[in-house]
């Protein structure tokens, strides 16, 4: 019998634990065409990108995973609002057409763009697999206006760029069973926040391997911004990716928040907390960056290795 | 000598493909015995992955001195450089 799904007030980064719990049993319910499921988003007052992406991703696991046979979505104006703020109203919507179809959902994807203001812009990046169409956006379209947004600081543009281009890596290379995913940034001149979502395989099962068996799981997503740690040594995976990201939020005084596979990290201000939540399949990475004093990798010395010395490179 | 501008495959480089076909494009201009100048104009960033995956296989492909004489990097930030020797270094500790 179904549940109404509803989630809290507050669907913000500083209520993720909450939003986790809530979202984590379609993750048990695949293939259980849940009769008539109601998601219910009416009693929000307040969301951001984290949110939202949490709300979009929850729909489509359920939609693409068999778990609900029909259902529906509830909402109140302020959701209608930031779904339309965000270009994302048709795309939820699509999922709860009468006649839907996968292949519209990629439509409404496509069907995203880069929303520059004087005050604020919103850039949404699809992550389509096996489709020329997300290279081709970034490219096109959220690279430029990225980079015309944020043209006063060329520092800035890189550092926003260097977290970017490390996420948007690990989900291709790590999150293979997710093919329809968005990344978004959010900003203003002084901060910007980025966030992805993926239900392939989350960092905890894919690193596991990578520690000894005496590895608490919540030490794991600690341990995972460390130098050097992959899944997947004796590739071309350097296991740099969330290290980088970590050194640069860690150095600009930004926010870094992990949560895979029921356990989260954060990082806020120099301090950590870390521990059990509600099981994600999969990754979600949340980072806030400020942006008065950029840092890139070569401001941070933990990037510099003396044996770089050694390198014979040249750089004509 | 071979040019190869690496602008196309930019401003950022952040997938497998691109990193696969910069990779083929270098290395048959090194094969085809010509010395390579890679112009990294336009280039603002790449992921590590990248990195290692282009010039870091390069690198223990051809040896250090062959690289040092045969490939010649140009117009690279200094985040690429860094990043490009990351790469390079993360190729050369996992062949030990």
């Amino acid at each position: 019998m179904a549940q109404e799904l509803v989630y809290p007030k507050r669907m913000t980064l500083n209520f993720a634990l909450n939003i986790i719990a809530k979202s984590e049993f379609i993750f048990y319910s695949k293939n259980k065409q849940i009769k008539d499921q109601v998601i219910c988003v009416k009693n929000v007052q307040e969301a951001n990108i984290f949110g939202l992406l949490i709300i979009y991703k929850v729909i489509e696991f359920a939609v693409n995973n068999g778990c609900f046979n029909g259902g529906k979505l509830r909402y109140n104006n302020y959701m209608q609002k930031m779904w339309e703020q965000y270009n994302f109203f048709d795309l939820m919507n699509a999922f709860f057409v009468e006649n839907f179809e996968e292949k519209n959902i990629s439509k409404e994807i496509k069907g995203l763009d880069v929303q520059s203001r004087n005050n604020c812009i919103i850039a949404p990046q699809p992550l389509l697999r096996d489709d020329v169409y997300s290279d081709q956006y970034l490219k096109t379209k959220f690279l430029p206006k990225i980079r015309e947004y944020y043209k006063e600081s060329d520092k800035a543009i890189l550092m926003i760029l260097t977290c970017f281009s490390e996420i948007v890596l690990n989900f291709w290379e790590h999150a293979k069973e997710d093919n329809k995913s968005i990344m978004i940034a959010d900003g203003n001149k002084n901060t910007i926040e980025i966030a992805c979502a993926d239900t392939g395989d989350g960092i905890i099962s894919t690193l596991s391997n990578s520690f000894s068996k005496d590895t608490k799981k919540e030490d794991i997503l600690e341990k995972a911004l460390e130098k050097k740690i992959t899944s997947k040594r004796l590739t071309n995976h350097m296991g740099f990716g969330l290290f980088v990201i970590n050194e640069i939020v860690k150095a600009v005084n930004g926010k870094l928040a992990l949560f895979s596979e029921g356990y989260y990290y954060e990082y806020n201000g120099g301090k950590i907390i870390k521990g059990r939540c509600g099981y994600w399949k999969g990754t979600i990475i949340y980072l806030s960056l400020p942006l008065k004093t950029p840092k890139t990798l070569i401001d941070l010395t933990s990037m510099v290795e003396k044996n770089h010395e050694k390198l014979k490179i040249n750089f004509g | 000598m071979t040019l190869i501008r690496l602008a196309e495959y930019g401003p950022i480089i952040t997938n497998k493909d691109s990193g696969a076909n910069i990779y083929k494009l270098i290395d048959e201009a090194y094969q085809s015995n010509s010395n390579v100048i890679i112009d990294c104009d336009g280039i603002i960033t790449m992921a590590t992955f990248c990195a290692k995956q282009i010039f870091g296989m390069l690198y223990l492909r051809i040896g250090e001195e062959l690289f040092f004489q045969k490939i010649k990097i140009i117009n690279a930030n200094p985040d690429v450089q860094l990043i490009i020797k990351m790469g390079i270094q993360s190729a050369i500790e996992e062949s030990e």
